[in-house]
């Protein structure tokens, strides 16, 4: 085994590199010329070739694409991605670590949603398979996956907060100005995560151990929890620990819809501002995190199988 | 497969509310009761009326109109985002597949690592990158999700070069190939086609959210998602203009979703029914 | 003697979207104590069908008709909580596979243990105990670290042993086997067998035994049952089925198997 988990980060090695190399080719991708962009963002009245120049030299350009890679790379493992375009007082960290807080805690909020509302609808959706219920959430389900994101988001503020005046409608500070945005982050994973759940327990339900534990006469909830949901869980953990970042990542658009101060906000501002550095650096940011959170739940399953952790015996 | 296909009543069902809608779009000009720029600020907010049958927006534009002129780009630009994934994912599966080595491990590399890659940001970072316009946000659409195809036609191609490779070294010309690609197509096709239709649902879902936040289709042009950002900014005085754009885009987004279940199960090898 | 189990007239029928496809057609035999039933058929036959369907294992697309009386009752009116009690405790089975009938994740002591904890009141000192000595009865060394492994760790031999040791531990009125030995090696089969043979003499625990292999059927039981489709073709001792079999597919089973055992020998004397 652990040769397994040390083949796994060496794996993930490459990737990091790859993804930071496409965040770094991202920069200079831009059919503008940095260096002009960057005076034009920061609303420079004239722009003189000097200007470019200082700027160029300001900013490294004039450097070779690799010594560029390099020290692009040594400077991001120190943390220091440069300073945002549009406000050049502020650095790129800053900008992301104040936004930060604010979308983890979303995300977190909307993963315990998640995991509270789908768990028990999945496994239940699996006991009763065709049963009234399963096939009302399966409708549901269906119907939530085609619907767009910010429009439930948009509903639910009208539903919610004009209508029936139960949560304030955007912005932060409380635990109410939670809610909303968490539930409707939450709503387009959820749908994903039930389907997860009940194929895989009925998936499991077909399995050898299921038919000579009922042969050894146990009770039905006996097997279903500990011996069937446990099995089917276990084949999730990895799509379950992904839902972390995806989750971080899913939340721009929720942010956008609700005022909420996080990074997604950051994110589309930057867009609109073309403050290049920051929308590189979640970028990356992401891609980080996503190659982490994937590795670090691969290992997680690993250990937790007993047929994969003795290899030497 | 065909014939399993038509026999499904629920894809069938889909494909005709989907080429009802295709065709309403098309002919929009012909269908829309009004022009969906025209603007009547001193009718806007109406109710709804034999005229204008969905009542009108913020600037007295007809909401119907809107919504049918609405459908071109919403279909225009997944089909295009469609064709573009699956040219660029068949190119790069068939090199692949057909030249083994280094070429078809940098290709397959980059199919893993844009696999990996968490695609609603892959596709803001592409439209940050080249700028707010269409054109941009077909490309990030097929930029993402190239890789999913490529790995699929490599697969195929791996299949069947293996099985014909003592005959394609007496391949003198491009015989070979024709038949290759008549044994390949079927089997490519039926994959293909489920993967397409629950991708186009994908396709029109991001390209409603950007246009959503402003930066995909402009306005004043109607557009499913962009009308909602409108609607948003008068939610409180306006709440129907919210209804009729979002159940459009369900609607269709939802019926590609069952066509590509039901294409699932009428061209799954094991459903032959006996 | 009235037997232990009398199974008259089952009908088993498949359900698969509006199609029927009947698999047992109409099923009767008894099994007396202490008397060990072979059930002789190819796959498809519809022996195993049998046996779960007496049990009560099949699921909702299947239906059972018939009758099945085992202590005045019968089996198949009765309801599925009433079936669970029996089962595992009074009635036990072995099944084919047993590398793949364990849970993966749980070690042998735990999943032996839920079984006596289902049936049985008995302190977890009483479990352990007791699951020692079921493994020591079937003659398998160090019970104390089989117990802490998980089934991936054990062979298929070792597995099966256990699954029989465990059905035999609550010293039920019958013991079905279905095929015990397929899935197994030659050599493991035979220890396997020998463990079987010990059970029919020590106990009065009656048998059913069900495999497609003559060979295992000689070993051990008194009865023989053929199953061909459905149906009984046949019916008798070992040596009536041998010889003087009345269907023609048991005269074609065993003239198979004639001249397999008769190609053995032959090779035997050649080397």
């Amino acid at each position: 085994m652990k040769s397994y988990i040390i083949k796994r980060i060496l794996s993930a090695v490459p990737l990091l590199l790859c993804i930071s190399f496409l965040c770094f080719v991202f920069i200079n991708l831009i059919p503008s010329d940095p260096a002009e962009v960057a005076l034009r963002v920061r609303q420079t009245p004239i722009i003189t070739e000097e200007a470019i120049a200082e700027v160029r030299a300001e900013l490294g350009l004039d450097d070779p694409y690799l010594v560029r890679y390099v020290n692009w790379v040594w400077s991001c493992l120190h943390l220091d991605f440069g300073v945002s375009y549009t406000n050049p007082s502020r650095t790129v960290l800053g900008e992301l670590s104040r936004c930060l807080p604010a979308t983890a805690v979303l995300a977190m909020t909307s993963l315990v949603f998640v995991i509270v509302l789908s768990l028990p609808i999945g496994f239940f959706c699996a006991v009763y398979k065709d049963s009234w219920f399963d096939r009302l959430i399966r409708g549901i389900v269906f119907m939530t996956t085609a619907m767009p994101a910010y429009w439930i988001g948009l509903l639910l503020i009208w539903l919610v907060s004009i209508q029936l005046d139960l949560l304030p409608t955007s912005g932060s500070g409380s635990v109410k100005h939670l809610i909303l945005p968490a539930f409707t982050v939450s709503l387009t994973y959820i749908s994903t995560y039930i389907r997860l759940i009940r194929n895989n327990m009925l998936e499991n339900m077909k399995e050898d151990y299921v038919l000579y534990a009922n042969v050894r006469g146990l009770k039905q909830s006996n097997i279903l929890i500990r011996h069937i949901l446990k099995n089917s869980l276990h084949t999730c953990i990895v799509a379950i620990g992904m839902s972390v970042p995806q989750l971080m990542a899913g939340t721009i658009v929720v942010e956008n819809v609700f005022a909420w101060p996080g990074l997604g906000k950051l994110c589309i501002n930057s867009i609109f501002n073309r403050d290049y550095p920051v929308i590189q650096t979640y970028v990356l940011l992401i891609g980080t995190l996503f190659v982490v959170f994937n590795l670090l739940f691969d290992i997680i399953q690993c250990i937790a199988d007993p047929r994969l952790r003795r290899e030497v015996s | 497969m065909w014939k399993r296909l038509f026999q499904n009543r629920m894809a069938v069902i889909m494909i005709g509310l989907l080429l009802l809608i295709a065709l309403m779009g098309i002919f929009a000009p012909w269908v829309a009761p009004h022009d969906p720029y025209e603007n009547d600020i001193l009718n806007k907010f109406a109710g709804y009326s034999l005229s204008y049958p969905l009542g009108t927006d913020q600037l007295g534009r007809c909401i119907m109109s809107r919504m049918i002129y609405g459908i071109r780009p919403t279909l225009f630009l997944s089909m295009m985002t469609m064709l573009g994934t699956i040219g660029l994912g068949t190119i790069m599966g068939l090199l692949a597949g057909y030249f083994r080595g280094p070429l078809e491990e940098v290709i397959m590399r980059t199919v893993d690592v844009m696999m990996s890659f968490p695609s609603q940001i892959m596709v803001f970072a592409v439209v940050a990158l080249l700028g707010i316009d269409v054109r941009n946000v077909i490309m990030a659409n097929v930029f993402i999700k190239w890789a999913w195809y490529a790995r699929m036609i490599r697969t195929n191609v791996m299949k069947y070069r293996d099985r014909n490779f003592v005959l394609f070294s007496r391949t003198i010309g491009s015989g070979e190939r024709f038949i290759l690609l008549n044994h390949m197509l079927p089997s490519i096709a039926s994959e293909m086609a489920v993967l397409a239709t629950l991708d186009i649902g994908w396709a029109i879902l991001n390209i409603s959210t950007l246009s959503f936040l402003g930066l995909g289709v402009q306005a004043p042009t109607p557009e499913w998602g962009a009308m909602l950002n409108e609607a948003r900014n008068v939610m409180t005085t306006n709440p129907v203009q919210m209804v009729a754009p979002g159940m459009a885009i369900v609607v269709v987004v939802a019926a590609f979703n069952m066509l590509g279940d039901a294409l699932r199960d009428a061209l799954d090898p094991k459903e032959v029914q006996i | 003697m009235a037997p232990v189990l009398e199974v008259k007239d089952l009908y088993v029928d498949f359900h698969y979207k509006k199609r029927v496809q009947p698999i047992v057609k109409g099923v009767s035999f008894q099994v007396e104590k202490g008397k060990c039933l072979g059930i002789l058929g190819e796959s498809g036959s519809g022996k195993s069908m049998t046996a779960k369907a007496v049990m009560g294992l099949l699921d909702k697309s299947f239906s059972v008709k018939g009758q099945a009386l085992y202590q005045g009752q019968d089996l198949i009116a009765c309801d599925s909580e009433a079936l669970r009690k029996i089962r595992g405790k009074e009635i036990c089975m072995i099944l084919q596979n047993p590398m793949t009938c364990f849970d993966p994740l749980y070690r042998i002591d735990s999943q032996m243990g839920e079984t006596f904890a289902e049936h049985a009141r008995l302190t977890k000192e009483e479990i352990h105990l007791k699951s020692i000595q079921v493994l020591e009865l079937m003659q398998i060394h160090n019970p104390e670290e089989v117990l802490k492994k998980y089934p991936h760790q054990l062979s298929g031999g070792m597995l099966q042993r256990i699954m029989i040791g465990l059905a035999m531990a609550l010293e039920p009125d019958i013991l079905i086997a279905d095929e015990p030995t397929t899935a197994i090696d030659a050599i493991t089969q035979f220890e396997v067998m020998k463990e079987f043979i010990r059970i029919k003499q020590e106990t009065k625990t009656a048998m059913i035994f069900i495999t497609h292999d003559l060979s295992v059927i000689s070993q051990i039981s008194d009865q023989v049952l053929v199953m061909n489709q459905g149906l009984v073709a046949d019916r008798g001792t070992f040596g009536e089925i041998m010889d003087h079999a009345k269907d023609p597919y048991t005269v074609l089973l065993v003239e198979k198997k004639k001249a397999v055992i008769g190609k053995y020998r032959a090779a035997l004397e050649r080397g």
